[in-house]
């Protein structure tokens, strides 16, 4: 294809034309002339202005960034010569929102319509190549030397340097295998980790309920014992309540007979005790001290013994009567014998005999009083003869004794009484504190105690079992669960099997990319080198590239290769010229020759290196036209 | 002599997890098996048995649900005729294993011991013999077993083991140990597919299978044996009691669409089953799974769909090709030839299906995924 003639308006381009001739044409133009904007008018007539381009930060698409200035529809013209006719492309713009949709093409000079041809696929069939290879290759855009990697270039070169079909690109499938990989595992996300996640939640989801089916099963076991114990304990407690009644019960009573037995020998002894002190009263002495009775009785008895002896020891008359009789007989004599002797001697016996009888007399009144003393003695006592005496003071002995043996009983049997009552109020104490049931310390009480501890762990397990009852309710079936457990292992080992099955695929197609590239790439660095090696005079003679289009170079003298960005600004361009023109020279189709549009790519080249770029478009372009597009004047 | 009439089934696994199936149709399939006992009993009154034996197997495990000793006592206490459980090695006896801790009905006798024991029930015309695993595995129990027979008594044998094994860990029982065992019927257990009225010497024995398909590996009808004793003479008939089968289907999908293939193939009745369908044969593409269970899943209780068709080996053919495609099969290929086994063969070949989907710019080869 040649481009002989471009009438625009586009952008800063108002109506205007400019023509070419085959070969090499250069328009020499200072900045801000427009010569980018003749850059992007050419591919718009060729692939058409992608109206569904959006701006976004710092790119403008070029249905924005070259609409008319003058405010005019965007439209223009071109006329080519392919396959030796000449055509007439015409792209004008009918809504303001998809500038330069209306096309045509005719045959120039005619209205004939060129077969086939339409807005969409001009381009391609022009120039043999998609818009995306158009512009990796024969487009040289300012700025933009670098050839990018595209899925259709990557075609492109596959094709040239393979014979079988063109249609695939390893990136593209290579993005698919490394999508489909990814869906399945990429790092921690992915089908693979979740269902990994689902799994491990559901085997420790069913350990759980295992372990919890266990404990249910241990705490049943538990609470059963607990219930037997309960009623073990039951019957132990009911029991030994009755029991502890029965001896509480015994005992008390048994200390409360005990207790009326001494309150009944007290009171026995009291009675006797009045009694005998009755006794003692209604006796002789009614009721006297023993000892003032010993006393008097003692001093009365020993008085009756002297007075005894007083009125036993009775006074003679017969000294008296003697004496009277001698006096009788003086008296008697003295009238006989009248004698004074008699007389006297009747004399003193009668003085004799008067003493005689006042002693006699005193004596007989002595006793008398003796007599009349001791039996008011007699009579105070009551007696009539001292024994009688005797035997009453033995008497009242007898009764003293009597009481006071009754105030010994009666004094022991009170003692034995407050015994008896203190240990009944002890026993009562001890009996409640043994019926204490609650907080006693009786065997029964300490059972109570055990059987509600029992219960209270009865209650405890039942509300156990039943949280774990319901939490594993909860939780769902284990059969269920682990149902769906296997589903979800089997799924894993199959998308396990996928993901080995897809890494297999990339890895293989790798390979076979590598050993394709390992053809092209030799292939497009051997060519690049050689323009290189003819643009730098020399000095460049070896260009390595990669995969994504980068490449590198060396000088002869050089141990390694400088990757492309170690390069000046001038070399590097040069670099990626020559693979520019490298690329275009594999990658374009060779029959119809596709023009080359460079836009200033030459501005950092110095004059030497300019003159021999110049020199190897020239060579170029004796095989296809160039149209370079350049600030600087270039001869 | 009287007839006698035994109801005989084994290895019903109880508990175990359902293959195939998700959380919702698993829960579904939970309540039949609770069912399944039930059904059982009440097959035992509709046809007047006078014995029924559990040769084993009865539970997967001794780690049994409390719940599902629940069942078995509410279950088995709706027979009215004597039961006998001679535990296998899935539900051997032990101090742990509900049949210990369980309080079940009277009429439920199960054996114990790792000896052969005699429950003499003359009054009724038989004596059953039987005898438990208390461990995983168990020696021979019949090895040099006889028991006399008396006139009027039928001898009867519940166990669980396996015959014709000579070396299995499984209780092995020989036809001579059956022959010699003075048994008029042996009722056993462990071999999940039935083997049929058998006949050693004067002994008839038979294994029943799982009366109900678990998974893929317990395919097809399953069914309990009705045993009638007359005299010499035994009479088996399969019962169904089986709410649900398994099946396994393999359809050739090389010269026809999947979808007619499997239509062709499929019988009437599969609503209630639960399939597997293997697509087999030789396709350019994988078939479209997503569009074959969404034609096919409402014809089953549960549909699995398997894809094990082959690359066809004409597309194979093209690895010669000087293209990235051509490259790609080539080095498959390559590796295909070299491969020791089926599933590394399979391997490549899943591999082989997935680059060139990807490199045709296909849509992903989605299997079915249950949701």
């Amino acid at each position: 294809m040649r481009i002989n003639k471009l009438t625009a308006s586009f952008g800063k381009l108002e109506n205007e034309t400019l023509t070419f001739h085959e070969g090499l044409n250069v328009i020499n133009a200072p900045n801000e002339s427009g010569k980018s904007t003749w850059c992007a008018f050419i591919r718009a007539m060729l692939y058409g202005v992608d109206s569904g381009e959006r701006a976004r930060g710092g790119y403008l698409p070029d249905k924005q960034r070259y609409a008319p200035w003058s405010g005019a529809p965007m439209e223009g013209q071109m006329d080519v010569t392919a396959d030796r006719c000449d055509i007439t492309l015409t792209r004008t713009t009918r809504t303001k929102s998809a500038p330069m949709r209306e096309f045509s093409a005719t045959y120039t000079g005619t209205n004939i319509r060129v077969d086939g041809m339409t807005g969409s696929n001009a381009g391609e069939q022009l120039t043999g190549v998609t818009r995306d290879v158009f512009r990796r290759s024969a487009f040289i855009e300012q700025g933009s030397v670098a050839v990018s990697g595209s899925p259709d270039l990557e075609r492109r070169i596959n094709a040239i340097v393979s014979t079988g079909e063109e249609e695939t690109s390893f990136t593209e499938a290579d993005a698919r295998l490394r999508a489909w990989q990814r869906k399945r595992r990429y790092n921690r996300r992915g089908m693979l980790p979740d269902l990994e996640n689902k799994i491990e939640d559901s085997r420790r989801l069913l350990e759980d309920m295992d372990g919890s089916a266990e404990n249910i099963e241990a705490l049943e076991r538990q609470l059963e014992q607990t219930k037997k114990d309960c009623v073990r304990l039951e019957n132990e407690v009911t029991e030994s309540r009755k029991r502890q009644r029965r001896e509480s019960i015994e005992t008390l009573s048994r200390g409360r007979a005990a207790l009326s037995e001494a309150d009944g020998e007290h009171d026995a002894a009291i009675e006797r005790l009045s009694e005998c002190r009755g006794e003692l009263r209604r006796s002789t002495f009614e009721g006297m001290d023993i000892q003032t009775v010993e006393d008097r009785v003692s001093a009365a008895l020993t008085r009756m013994v002297e007075l005894k002896d007083i009125y036993k020891k009775k006074a003679s008359p017969l000294w008296l009567i003697l004496s009277f009789l001698l006096t009788a007989a003086g008296v008697t004599l003295y009238t006989i014998y009248e004698s004074i002797v008699w007389i006297a001697a009747a004399g003193v016996f009668l003085i004799v005999a008067v003493v005689l009888l006042t002693l006699y007399l005193k004596a007989r009144r002595t006793a008398a009083d003796a007599r009349e003393e001791r039996a008011s003695i007699l009579r105070g006592y009551g007696v009539a003869h001292a024994s009688e005496l005797s035997a009453a003071l033995e008497d009242y002995r007898r009764r003293y004794a009597a009481v006071l043996a009754a105030e010994e009983n009666e004094r022991r049997t009170r003692e034995l009484y407050e015994q008896a009552r203190r240990r009944q109020e002890q026993l009562e104490a001890s009996a409640l504190a043994d019926l204490d049931f609650v907080a006693g310390s009786s065997q029964a009480a300490r059972l109570g105690r055990e059987l509600n501890a029992k219960r209270a762990e009865a209650e405890h397990l039942n509300a156990q079992i039943a949280t774990l009852k319901g939490r594993l309710s909860a939780m769902g079936d284990t059969m269920v669960l682990r149902s769906e457990l296997g589903m979800m292992e089997t799924e894993h080992a199959l998308l396990e099997q996928e993901y080995e099955d897809i890494s297999l695929a990339a890895e293989t197609l790798r390979g076979a990319d590598d050993e394709l590239q390992s053809r092209f790439s030799p292939e497009l660095g051997r060519v690049a080198a050689e323009y290189m090696s003819r643009v730098t005079g020399g000095r460049y003679s070896q260009v390595l590239i990669n995969r994504d289009f980068s490449a590198m170079t060396r000088t002869d003298a050089d141990a390694v290769a400088h990757d492309s960005v170690y390069l000046s600004a001038g070399t590097m361009d040069l670099l990626y010229l020559a693979v520019r023109l490298a690329v275009c020279k594999l990658a374009l189709p060779e029959g119809e020759p596709c023009p080359l549009i460079i836009d200033d790519a030459l501005v950092n080249l110095d004059e030497t290196r300019l003159k021999q770029a110049m020199d190897l478009l020239k060579e170029i372009a004796k095989e296809r036209q160039i149209i370079l597009f350049t600030c600087r004047p270039v001869t | 002599m009287k007839e006698l009439r035994i109801l005989h089934t084994a290895d019903l696994h109880m508990d175990s997890p359902f293959e195939g199936l998700g959380a919702s149709k698993a829960s579904v399939r939970r309540g039949e098996q609770r069912d399944l006992l039930g059904r059982i009993a009440a097959l035992a009154a509709s046809e007047q048995v006078d014995l029924v034996l559990f040769s084993g197997d009865l539970l997967d495990s001794d780690n049994t649900f409390y719940e599902t000793g629940e069942e078995l006592i509410r279950a088995l206490r709706q027979i009215r005729v004597p039961v006998f459980i001679a535990p296998g090695n899935h539900d051997f006896y032990s101090e742990r294993s509900p049949y210990a801790r369980l309080k079940l009905p009277e009429n439920i006798h199960i054996f114990s011991e790792n000896a052969i024991r005699c429950v003499d029930l003359s009054s009724l015309g038989f004596c059953v013999y039987g005898a438990a695993f208390t461990d995983r595995r168990s020696g021979p129990l019949l090895r040099g077993f006889h028991a006399e027979r008396r006139e009027g008594v039928y001898n009867i044998l519940c166990l669980h083991g396996e015959v014709g094994v000579r070396d299995s860990i499984y209780d092995p029982i020989s036809e001579e140990d059956l022959a010699r065992s003075g048994m008029d019927y042996a009722a056993l257990g462990h071999v999940h597919k039935t083997g049929g009225l058998c006949r050693a010497g004067t002994t008839w024995y038979s294994w029943p299978g799982c009366p109900e398909g678990r998974g893929f590996d317990e395919t097809g009808e399953k069914t309990l044996n009705l045993i009638e004793l007359s005299g010499g003479n035994c009479t088996l008939r399969p019962l169904s009691v089986a709410s649900r089968r398994y099946e396994t289907m393999e359809v050739d999908v090389s010269e026809t669409e999947p979808l007619l293939a499997v239509h062709t193939r499929l019988p009437d009745e599969t609503v209630r089953d639960i399939y597997r369908i293997v697509l087999r044969g030789e396709t350019d593409a994988p078939p479209d799974l997503t569009r074959l269970y969404e034609n096919l899943s409402e014809f089953f209780f549960e549909l699995q769909l398997r894809d094990e068709t082959r690359l066809r080996r004409s597309v194979w053919e093209r690895s010669g090709d000087d293209s990235l495609r051509g490259l790609f099969l080539l080095k498959l290929r390559e590796r295909y030839d070299a491969a020791k086994t089926d599933a590394e063969r399979l391997h490549i070949e899943q591999a082989a299906r997935w680059g060139l989907a990807a490199i045709d710019n296909r849509e992903e080869v989605v299997r079915h995924e249950d949701q």
